[in-house]
């Protein structure tokens, strides 16, 4: 798993790692029932405070993404939800923002948007 | 000198053969052979045989098949699991030094056992009860000398072991702001292979101390003992963690011991590699390879190598090793 944190684009640093994280899982690339980091582990190795890793671990946890166990850590959650079509849908969303010339920032403008 | 495809076949093949004659062919005849003659003494020894040594008298008696039998039964099964382990010779069609090493203890058992087990049963011809044997003790060390005069002309019959350094596939090094904070991980956990050899020697262990407990020897407490203190290692060095950062890359088991840290800045190459556990390294586990290399060897495959400063090559077996690399040799080039 692949974690790369930007401290100067503005977002929140938890929300960049549960972003990154978040993705990791939706698009397979860390499988259920694996174990990640320990949040002390994760935070030494960023070089960032454990209660960020902790506060992204939580929100994970909150959108049924990963389980946090006393002792056993965060481990990515068995529940076999599938989200093979929202990946399409993003990848078809994207290509469509790339074709139209819409950046990033944006489209996620956009999106939240959209949700409201 | 260019060499061939042809020539590269070629050599692998004779290497091949070679590697089945030493492992398994003069093993099995020379054992095969130290049975016959052993049965055809069965008319002049006692029964039963002295089996069992204390000093130059023998202190345990058993049934004679047992000493005529067992060289060519555990010979056969050795060369059997030497063989498999050397059927993939090198990419230059030649051997690793643990294989060559592997291949010649099966010839050396095969003199140890015939000559050692069979001098104690030629010392007891003629005789009418076992009990007055001597002079079998002397035959372990004559065994031991023909386990060495196999071994050393079977390493000289197999080609020349493979020096080659392994320098695997350089990664294309990912690009990082200055600012950005990056971590790569993985969890790690020891492969199907060791796996089964893990479980084989327990389940050995256990039936052991289960035959010794029921015989009432008291030695079955300590090999519980061993079965425990094993136990620890397997737990310390089954599932790991892998993690690449600005500080470099770290191995460290579940159980925070064993552990290790390479730091980025003493880092001067880093490649993926591709992992034969048992050729290259020996086994599995927190390994030191016959050419210099240490690693933590989980399973057979893809792996991350790092060259430090002081020449030293670290190897750690883990999936998706390509981003791995990627992110430390990005992290080494100052990104």
């Amino acid at each position: 798993m692949l974690i790369r944190l930007d401290p100067a684009s503005g977002v929140a640093l938890f929300d960049q790692l549960a972003g990154n994280i978040r993705a990791s899982i939706v698009s397979g690339r860390v499988r259920p029932g694996e174990r990640l980091p320990a949040a002390r582990e994760l935070a030494a190795s960023l070089d960032v405070n454990v209660h960020t890793v902790l506060r992204a671990y939580q929100e994970l946890r909150d959108e049924g993404l990963i389980e946090l166990r006393r002792g056993r850590g965060a481990v990515v959650a068995h529940d076999p939800r599938d989200y093979s079509e929202l990946t399409a849908a993003i990848d078809a969303v994207v290509a469509q923002a790339r074709a139209h010339e819409v950046p990033p920032a944006a489209l996620a403008a956009l999106i939240r948007e959209a949700y409201q | 000198m260019t060499e061939t495809t042809a020539d590269v076949t070629a050599r692998a093949s004779s290497t091949r053969s070679r590697a089945i004659t030493v492992g398994a062919i003069v093993p099995i005849v020379v054992t095969a052979l130290a049975a016959v003659i052993t049965a055809s003494w069965i008319p002049e020894l006692p029964s039963p045989v002295a089996v069992h040594w204390a000093g130059d008298t023998p202190d345990g008696y058993g049934n004679v098949w047992l000493f005529i039998l067992m060289p060519l039964v555990i010979c056969t099964l050795f060369a059997l699991f030497v063989v498999a382990m050397s059927s993939r010779p090198t990419e230059s069609g030649l051997l690793t030094a643990n294989q060559k090493f592997v291949l010649v203890t099966s010839p050396w058992m095969a003199g140890l056992l015939s000559v050692g087990l069979g001098g104690t049963l030629w010392v007891q011809r003629g005789l009418d009860d076992a009990a007055e044997a001597s002079g079998g003790a002397i035959w372990m060390l004559w065994g031991l000398l023909a386990g060495f005069a196999m071994a050393i002309p079977a390493w000289f019959l197999l080609p020349p072991s493979d020096r080659a350094v392994v320098t695997g596939e350089p990664p294309a090094a990912m690009d990082f702001a200055p600012t950005e904070l990056v971590s790569w991980s993985r969890s790690a956990k020891v492969g199907r292979g060791a796996r089964a050899v893990i479980a084989s020697v327990f389940v050995m262990q256990f039936v052991l101390a289960f035959v010794l407990a029921a015989n009432g020897e008291p030695a079955w407490t300590v090999l519980l003992v061993v079965v425990a203190v094993l136990l620890v290692l397997v737990a310390a060095t089954f599932y790991w963690r892998v993690t690449v950062d600005r500080r470099g890359l770290t191995v460290r088991s579940a159980l925070s011991w064993p552990k290790t840290t390479i730091p980025a800045d003493e880092i001067t190459d880093v490649a993926v590699v591709d992992v034969q556990p048992v050729a290259e390294f020996g086994g599995w586990g927190w390994r030191w390879g016959a050419d210099g290399r240490t690693g933590v060897v989980l399973r057979t495959g893809e792996g991350i190598q790092v060259t430090r400063a002081n020449g030293k090559r670290f190897v750690v077996t883990v999936d998706d090793a390509s981003t791995g690399a990627a992110v430390l040799a990005g992290v080494r080039s100052g990104g």
